[in-house]
């Protein structure tokens, strides 16, 4: 089911790209650290004043600012960050769309899938690749605050074992967007307007779990969100495993790599 | 039944590829247990009674045969070819090989787009076909939808007797495949890319490579990006050819080279054919079909309006004439129906559609001083197909 040439093509090719994400997320979740470190309680003080930022840390990052907040609550927030969001979600989305949309657009979808391979085969060694660069950007949050916590001098213990959950529903969560990725990837001709079409789902649904807690109307619909499901700071202060949301999210990448698989396999494959 | 033929081989598998004196293609898998008809012409007798001459295109698998190869039959079989007691028993038996292509009914819909219309043809094993036709006729749409890249609104295709649709795996093993505007992955340097797609068909190609980029002089240790579109067409022409596939399907694949490089591409598919495998040449150039092809398909508004041998295509295509008599006064009063055209003093030069032994035969009749018949040109026969259209629109 896997052609290893094809899976290693994708690796060579996703590397650099995903390395330097995992690079940009470890390095800023230091600099989060640090930063957490220095000038968290002035920030948690400055927020406890304004009725509006108190809301905007409740929504955003699970955190209430006028109770009390651990360090290592505080850390768990760089899991939500937009950068680490941004950081991850960008590599989901070249690595899923560079092998199918990505090849039929250049017209090299002409040489591969003329192959003797099957589509199933092509598409499972691609999605291989993103399941692993998924892995290790879920983790390089961990590896962050961990490194962060060796270099800066933290008040309390940081409990490094803690923040695997949250990882595991981070990694939950990249596979959730990837699989959104690949569907769409799936359906159409350019990459391009693949790109703008799931950079649009998931930035909706992410601003549609910021702004639900201050628009009533829109409660009903914060299940579309796919930051509903992921809630880092709850998942650190609870340090239960959240088995509904990670379910859900597996249950979404399930389905929509499945669909994107049943695509591609029927599809037919235009001139570039 | 004639005597022992010369230069007899002992045991050996060997495909026959034969056609009719009607053009008609057919293909025979044979097993020679005791001899070998060798390069003399030799009567065939099996138990009908119609008579056909047979030409032998292609004997695979020989070391001790070259050059064409002469069979005169004095009977044939209608459904199929099974000789038996052929110089003293020499073929035990022979079956017809299934075609290599075999597209029946096709139809292509693209919105309301009628692409291909009941596109119906097969190919025989070992053959170079030209697939011939204008810009947008359907020849690449057909060739899209034998590569499993679409599906036919209806109709089928099969390729090695395998459904294109449902086993195009298995097909594409035995494919070498050009297509027309070929992309490569830029980053990449020729060797590279070549190394890539072999090790995806799990097949080690290296010396092939290697003789291949010899012959067309390519250097493969360049990145394709700085490649020009010749070099590209030269490594698509390598990956096509690397893995010796039995079926070649190459979409315009001179477009780009310069005609050095392509007449040794020529010499490189005439060698694939003489080994027994099979090209399918798309192509809008007739020229060069006609130079290079045994047999062509004539695709127009996706519909094939002819196939053929190209050498019984040619004697249906019209001459160029001249014919200068002894005098104004000896030129007949009526001359011939297919004979068409203009005098000029006791000079008459035009067309003849017809057979060219009928045309001999009514000069000699005549009181001529001389004559000029002018090899058949598939271009103009190309061009009727064309008015044809125009004039029933």
């Amino acid at each position: 089911m896997i052609n290893r040439a094809i899976f290693r093509k994708t690796l060579d090719d996703s590397a650099s790209l995903t390395v330097a994400a995992a690079v940009g997320i470890i390095g800023f979740v230091i600099l989060f650290v640090w930063a957490m470190l220095n000038l968290g309680d002035e920030v948690l003080n400055f927020a406890s004043r304004f009725a509006f930022l108190r809301k905007v840390f409740e929504a955003g990052f699970g955190i209430k600012v006028d109770g009390e907040v651990s360090i290592n609550i505080l850390f768990a927030v760089s899991f939500t960050h937009a950068v680490v969001l941004a950081l991850s979600w960008a590599v989901m989305i070249a690595i899923t769309t560079r092998v199918t949309v990505g090849e039929i657009e250049k017209g090299t979808a002409d040489l591969l899938l003329t192959l003797p391979i099957s589509r199933s085969e092509v598409y499972v060694s691609t999605s291989l690749v993103w399941i692993l660069a998924a892995i290790l950007l879920a983790f390089c949050p961990v590896i962050g605050v961990w490194i962060g916590s060796l270099i800066f001098k933290t008040p309390e213990v940081v409990e490094i074992a803690r923040y695997f959950k949250p990882a595991v529903n981070f990694l939950c969560l990249l596979l959730a967007v990837g699989g959104i990725s690949s569907l769409v990837a799936c359906s159409l001709n350019s990459r391009g307007p693949a790109i703008a079409i799931v950079v649009g789902i998931v930035l909706l649904s992410s601003v549609l779990n910021f702004v639900e807690p201050f628009i009533e109307s829109l409660k009903p619909l914060r299940f579309f969100g796919l930051l509903n499901y992921f809630r880092p700071v709850d998942v650190v202060r609870a340090n239960t495993w959240p088995l509904t949301s990670m379910s859900i999210l597996l249950l979404l990448f399930l389905t929509c790599w499945l669909l994107g698989l049943l695509i591609f396999r029927r599809r037919e494959i235009p001139t570039a | 039944m004639l005597g022992e033929p010369q230069g007899a081989s002992r045991g050996f598998l060997a495909n026959l590829k034969l056609i009719d004196n009607c053009g008609h293609r057919r293909a025979a898998t044979c097993r020679f247990q005791a001899r070998l008809f060798g390069r003399a012409t030799y009567q065939l007798q099996s138990g009908h009674n119609s008579s056909s001459d047979w030409g032998v295109h292609r004997v695979a698998n020989s070391s001790s045969l070259s050059g064409p190869h002469q069979l005169r039959s004095s009977t044939s079989n209608e459904t199929g070819l099974v000789f038996t007691n052929f110089f003293d028993s020499a073929i035990q038996g022979a079956t017809l090989a299934a075609p290599i292509i075999h597209c029946r009914n096709l139809q292509k819909w693209y919105a309301q787009y009628h692409v291909l219309r009941d596109v119906d043809f097969q190919i025989e094993p070992g053959q170079l076909t030209g697939f011939l036709g204008p810009n947008g006729a359907g020849k690449t749409t057909t060739i899209r939808i034998l590569l499993g890249l679409l599906k036919p609104t209806s109709g089928s295709t099969t390729i090695f007797g395998k459904s294109c649709q449902t086993d195009g795996k298995t097909i594409r093993a035995e494919i070498g495949y050009l297509p027309g505007e070929i992309q490569f992955y830029t980053n990449l340097t020729g060797r590279r890319t070549l190394r890539y797609l072999a090790r995806v068909r799990r097949r080690d190609c290296t010396d092939e490579i290697d003789r291949l980029a010899e012959v067309l002089e390519l250097d493969l240790d360049k990145t394709v990006r700085k490649y020009s579109t010749g070099m590209r067409q030269k490594l698509g022409l390598i990956q096509a050819l690397m893995h010796k596939p039995q079926l070649l399907i190459l979409d315009e694949p001179t477009s780009a080279l310069d005609p050095l490089v392509r007449a040794i591409v020529f010499d490189e598919l005439r060698n694939v054919v003489r080994e027994g495998r099979s090209v399918l040449f798309s192509s809008h150039s007739l020229s060069e079909v006609e130079e290079l092809c045994d047999e062509i398909i004539i695709v127009r508004s996706g519909k094939i309006v002819e196939q053929q041998q190209i050498s019984h295509l040619k004697s249906k295509a019209l001459r160029r004439v001249k014919v200068v008599f002894a005098s104004t006064a000896a030129i007949p009063a009526s001359l011939p129906a297919s004979l068409h055209v203009r005098a000029n003093d006791n000079t008459l030069v035009g067309t003849w559609t017809g057979k060219t032994a009928d045309l001999v035969a009514w000069l000699a009749t005549q009181k001529i001083d001389d004559a000029t018949i002018e090899a058949p040109d598939l271009g103009d026969l190309f061009l009727t197909y064309y008015r044809d259209e125009e004039s029933s629109q």
